[in-house]
């Protein structure tokens, strides 16, 4: 495996606690974990985004605009994405953890 | 009722005695007789107490208390009573003696019973006779052989009290005879033996009831042969009534079988509880096996998890570990016990008349089975509290009673099961309706009602902001309805996963099996979250199917790549947290670009597969660098010839148009890592084949995402020629009109210059990707990317070097403060006009790049030196054998100067023996004076700097500029490198203040060891020798040892 993902795996089930569990789990979870954070991420760009960028952005989807223009477009509707993900990732384990206070109810 | 009778004595109203036979003493009425009176009763007991004799005797009665419970009634006389019989009849009851209490009740007379009667006869002392007992008419132990035959054949006896004679009969004739054999052989008398043949021993035999209130039992006393003799054994007893029981009267024997039987059966008794004591040896050395055994394993568990806890850096204790030392004391008492037991049953047994052998021969047929299968004393306990403590460690306690309950429902107690678990509530299933169906449902009726509350609350709030609290927000009544209805659900879907594992509970598989079943629902809850506030955000038409799609897309993928894509970017973006730099980039820069290819699929595995290309590149980069670092000799044809057949490994699995880029790539990349080895003729030749034209192309947003260093490279390659000159015509990139000789100076021009940004005011926006961000503002929309990042690479490179060379004044008024280009503040001017030309701006890789020494303080905008040969030149000392001292204080003064204060705190500098105090010649200025170019050497050096420090941790550092950070770190001491070496060879660690990732710190010390080896002590560092004076004389080093050959 790649050395740059094996760790990026590594930190992932290093802040989950996943060391104790089996490989294909760990990969099952993980893949889980992704596809939650990237949901995440989607509603939380859009509700970045406000009702205005909201609409620019489904013009630049209906003109189907290349990667390269959505970037730049989230770049100028989003300044500071590194800090904004961060934001969305701290949210995401904050929310993990009441979900198992739910459950432990 | 004939009252003379009743009392049984003369009475002048009475009738007379001879009217009737005199009673025998003892004698039984007839059952004929409806009734025994009391008076009879007490007869009789008054005969048997021996207080009277009433056998001849017929003695007056003078009067007759009979006292009740808490009353008497006392008759005056006799006479009285005689006169009255009422009186006396008043309080006395007719019961028949062998009558049950119950009927007595049932002939409706009062239930009272006398406790007592006195009787006065004649002149002679009352006599108290108790008659609460029952009336007993066994034989009296003194009462002879004969009398008893007599009364037992007397027809008017009772057929009861017959039974009981005659019982008693047989069992005296049996006595007989047995004492008879065995005092011919000796033994005692007849009679003694008689007393002797009684058991002594306590035996638990059911004894006929008659026997059991039996009075005289109170009144036997014990001879004294009984006293002296041995009783005979009831083996002995056996063996006697076995022999005689053949030659006994006919009705004696029944009396002997009953006592034979009664033998047999303690016999019997004695045999099973022999065989019970030696099941139970077995059962203690089977549990002194196990618990040794257990002992064992638990220690040797215990020690394995302290060593993985070590391994792991967890706390030396813990809930398991402790868990699993109760259990090994509680092993060790075990032990003890059953070592214990096993010592007590085994005396006893032999007691029993057991013998050693017979103990051998059982513990050698006790099955390793048998003692397997049930568990030892406690064992049980101790693996619910260690399933208990794993369920601890979770720290879910709907599903640690889980655990418990399995372990009780294993252990086969399904009572304590039911204590144990958590009451589940009846689960109604709509039909059809699955389990995981019905929890899918309530988990989004909970999540619904949850978010729609929360909304409500927070709409709430903006008028009455006390709403806004957690506790209230999860007060809704229905909200808890919902909630402990998905809860209860889960609680029964767990328990049926739960029943699954029955087969395997072992504590790992539970511990994961809970692990996963807990952080598996939480995501189930927060996928369930997304989607119902993507549904209350009323997302629709492109947006919702972006949303959808990206979904979709992700979902099928396979299981490898979700891991690695959920790896990357959840991970990545952790450690922005951490650093705010490193491998959380590429993943930031992915995840946007992700998002902007959101809106289509093709979209996304496109972004995905470059990305992916960009990851497996670097796994053949890491392939090459292990095979190509060995690779130490031969011509450089030799090399390029050995680096084709090394990627020739890779054409299984990738394209041709990626495998020719890699190959020119890998040429590039290695010719100049290995320059130190090689030297400078070596290396030019191998940037010729590694730069030839065909080998330049666009690289993509693989190259994007593969390695910033890549794109440095590509963009100093289209910068050589095969000869190693600086020339336009052998760029690949389009060149401008300008030539970079023409020294264009700052802002001619510029209008005519498309896109040139004459000066930019920086905004929030462009701090977070730097000047690179506003260069790819400033470029055309529809550049192809390869060229993009080629061309803002090169700008870069120009405007580093020349901002380097700019006072700290000049810095900030051109848009830099601090001299760092990738530090731009919001607020600030970029003067682009001020730092680059037009024929820069727009060919940028053919412009001649200033190096570090360049005129400090000189205005770059002021044009670009046409030969650089001057400031290899400057600050060099005489190509002399020694170093002057004042080269030595002129280096340090220059570190004192330009390295951070704390790089020389902590560290001990030249504790490594690659230093060296004195700086060894530097052989530069010879070297360029004997004719090499100084263009080639330039681009050697540069490429050799770069190569240095690529590591594979660099490499995926997206913006990272080797070029720029070699230039920046021109005043590290190698003495500072080669120390931190050390320090992370010794401690794992390093001063991170020194400006260089460790993995650099490593490559530069690999790289120092190794021109050490090749060119020999002139090529150590000094120990105050920076980073640039260093690499520069090993690259003249180079050059000079080629030339040498």
């Amino acid at each position: 495996m790649n050395q740059v993902l094996e760790q990026h795996r590594q930190e992932l089930i290093e802040t989950f606690g996943l060391e104790d569990v089996a490989k294909d789990k760990q990969d099952e979870l993980i893949g889980r974990i992704g596809e939650v954070f990237l949901k995440r991420l989607f509603l939380a760009t859009i509700d970045k985004l406000g009702d205005k960028g909201a609409r620019e952005y489904e013009e630049l989807l209906d003109k189907e605009a290349s990667v390269e223009e959505m970037e730049a477009f989230f770049e100028e509707k989003i300044p500071n994405y590194p800090v904004f993900v961060r934001g969305v990732v701290t949210e995401f384990r904050k929310d993990m953890d009441k979900h198992m206070e739910v459950l432990n109810a | 009722m004939n009252f003379s009778k009743l009392f049984g004595g003369e009475h002048p109203s009475a009738k007379k005695p001879e009217e009737k036979p005199a009673e025998k003493p003892g004698t039984i009425p007839h059952p004929s007789d409806e009734r025994i009176t009391f008076f009879e009763t007490t007869q009789a007991r008054v005969a048997g107490e021996g207080g009277l004799a009433l056998k001849s005797q017929k003695p007056k009665v003078a009067s007759a208390v009979v006292t009740f419970s808490n009353f008497e009634v006392k008759s005056p006389s006799l006479d009285a009573a005689m006169s009255k019989p009422q009186v006396l009849h008043s309080s006395a009851f007719h019961i028949k003696p062998t009558m049950p209490e119950s009927s007595v009740g049932a002939t409706s007379q009062p239930i009272v019973k006398p406790t007592s009667m006195t009787v006065k006869i004649g002149e002679s002392a009352s006599v108290k006779v108790p008659v609460d007992k029952p009336a007993n008419f066994a034989p009296h132990q003194e009462e002879d052989l004969s009398a008893l035959i007599s009364r037992a054949e007397d027809p008017n006896t009772p057929a009861h009290v017959r039974a009981i004679l005659h019982s008693d009969i047989i069992e005296r004739q049996s006595r007989a005879s047995t004492v008879a054999d065995v005092s011919a052989l000796g033994g005692p008398s007849e009679e003694e033996s008689l007393q002797a043949a009684v058991p002594q021993e306590e035996v638990p035999v059911d004894k006929p009831s008659e026997q059991v209130g039996n009075p005289f039992d109170e009144e036997k006393e014990t001879s004294e042969v009984e006293q002296l003799s041995e009783p005979l054994t009831d083996e002995q007893k056996l063996v006697a009534l076995v022999e005689n029981i053949k030659t006994a009267p006919v009705k004696e024997r029944p009396a002997m079988l009953r006592e034979i039987a009664r033998l047999k059966r303690t016999e019997k008794e004695k045999e099973e509880r022999k065989e019970a004591i030696g099941n139970k040896i077995m059962r203690s050395s089977g549990d002194a096996a196990k618990a040794r055994a257990q002992k064992e394993t638990l220690e040797a568990r215990i020690e394995a998890e302290k060593q993985t806890r070590k391994e792991k850096q967890q706390p030396e204790t813990g809930a398991f570990l402790t868990k699993l030392e109760k259990r090994l004391s509680d092993a060790v008492n075990t032990l003890s016990r059953a070592e214990q037991s096993y010592k007590d049953l085994t005396a006893e047994y032999l007691a029993l008349g057991g013998t050693q052998d017979e103990i051998e021969a059982l513990l050698a047929s006790n099955t390793d089975e048998e003692s397997v299968e049930k568990p030892l004393v406690g064992e049980d306990d101790a693996r619910k509290e260690e399933l208990e403590a794993i369920a601890e460690e979770v720290a879910d306690p709907i599903l640690g009673a889980m655990v418990a309950g399995l372990a009780v429902e294993g252990l086969g107690e399904g009572s304590e099961k039911e204590a144990v678990l958590l009451p589940v509530e009846q689960i109604d299933l709509e039909q059809g309706e699955s389990l995981e169906q019905a929890l899918e449902k309530a988990r989004r009726a909970y999540v619904q009602a949850d978010v729609a509350n929360r909304d409500k609350i927070e709409r709430l709030s903006l008028h009455f902001p006390w709403l806004k609290n957690e506790k209230d927000v999860q007060k809704n009544p229905d909200l808890i309805q919902l909630k402990e209805s998905y809860l209860n659900l889960r609680r029964t879907y767990q328990k049926q996963e739960l029943e699954k594992l029955k087969s395997t509970p072992k504590e790992q598989d539970l511990k994961q099996f809970l692990f996963e079943n807990h952080f598996g629902e939480a995501l189930n809850l927060d996928n369930e979250y997304q989607s119902v506030l993507q549904e209350t955000r009323g997302l629709g038409g492109k947006i919702l199917s972006a949303y959808e799609g990206m979904g979709n897309w992700y979902n099928g993928l396979s299981l490898k790549k979700k891991a690695a894509i959920g790896a990357t970017l959840f991970a990545g973006s952790l450690a922005l947290g951490a650093t705010g730099l490193g491998i959380g980039v590429p993943a930031i820069v992915w995840l946007r670009r992700f998002m902007a290819g959101s809106g289509s699929a093709m979209k996304l595995d496109a972004i995905t597969e470059k990305w992916q290309e960009g990851a497996n590149a670097k796994r053949t980069e890491q392939e090459l660098r292990a095979k190509i670092e060995k690779f130490r000799e031969g011509t450089p044809q030799e090399f390029e010839s050995e680096i084709m057949r090394i990627l020739g490994d890779f054409e299984k699995d990738t394209d041709q148009e990626l495998l020719r880029r890699r190959k020119s790539r890998a040429k590039r990349k290695w010719g100049s890592r290995l320059a130190g080895a090689f030297g400078g003729v070596a290396i030019s030749e191998l940037v010729a084949h590694g730069f030839a034209p065909e080998t330049v192309e666009a690289a993509g947003i693989a190259s994007a995402t593969d390695t910033g260093v890549e794109q440095d490279m590509q963009t100093a390659a289209v910068s050589s020629s095969p000869e190693g000159v600086v020339s336009p015509e052998n760029a690949s990139l389009p060149a401008g009109d300008a030539s970079p000789e023409a020294g264009v100076a700052a802002g001619a021009g510029i209008e005519s210059v498309a896109g040139f940004p004459r000066d930019y005011v920086v905004t929030a926006n462009d701090g977070g990707r730097g000047l690179w961000g506003v260069l790819e503002k400033s470029l055309p929309a529809g550049m192809p990317e390869a060229d993009r990042v080629d061309r803002i690479t090169a700008l870069e490179k120009i405007i580093a070097a020349k901002v380097a060379n700019l006072s700290p004044e000049l810095q900030a008024e051109y848009g830099f403060r601090g001299g760092d280009i990738n530090v731009i503040q919001p607020g600030s001017t970029i003067q682009f006009d001020k730092l680059l030309t037009p024929e820069e701006w727009q060919n940028p890789a053919s412009a001649s790049i200033p190096m570090a020494e360049t005129n400090v303080g000189t205005p770059a905008v002021e044009g670009v030196p046409s030969r650089i040969d001057e400031h290899f030149l400057d600050g060099l000392p005489a190509d002399t054998e020694t170093v002057a001292e004042t080269t030595v204080e002129g280096v340090t003064q220059e570190v004192q100067d330009g390295a951070p204060e704390n790089l020389l705190e902590g560290v001990e500098i030249g504790s490594s023996n690659l230093v060296v105090e004195e700086i060894p010649v530097d052989p530069t200025r010879s070297v360029l004076e004997s004719g090499v170019d100084s263009n080639t050497f330039r681009e050697s050096l540069q490429n050799f700097r770069i190569g240095v420090l690529t590591t594979p941790e660099t490499a995926n550092w997206l913006k990272y500029n080797p070029v720029g950070h070699a230039f920046e770190m021109k005043s590290v001491p190698m003495g500072e490198i080669i120390a931190a070496h050390e320090s992370i060879v010794l401690n794992g660690t390093y001063d991170t203040a020194l400006p260089f990732h460790q993995s650099q710190i490593e490559k530069l010390h690999e790289m120092t060891a190794e021109a050490v080896k090749t060119y020999g002590d002139s090529a150590r560092p000094g120990r105050l020798e920076t980073f640039e004076t260093y690499t520069r004389r090993l690259i003249a080093l180079g050059f000079q040892n080629a030339s040498k050959n």
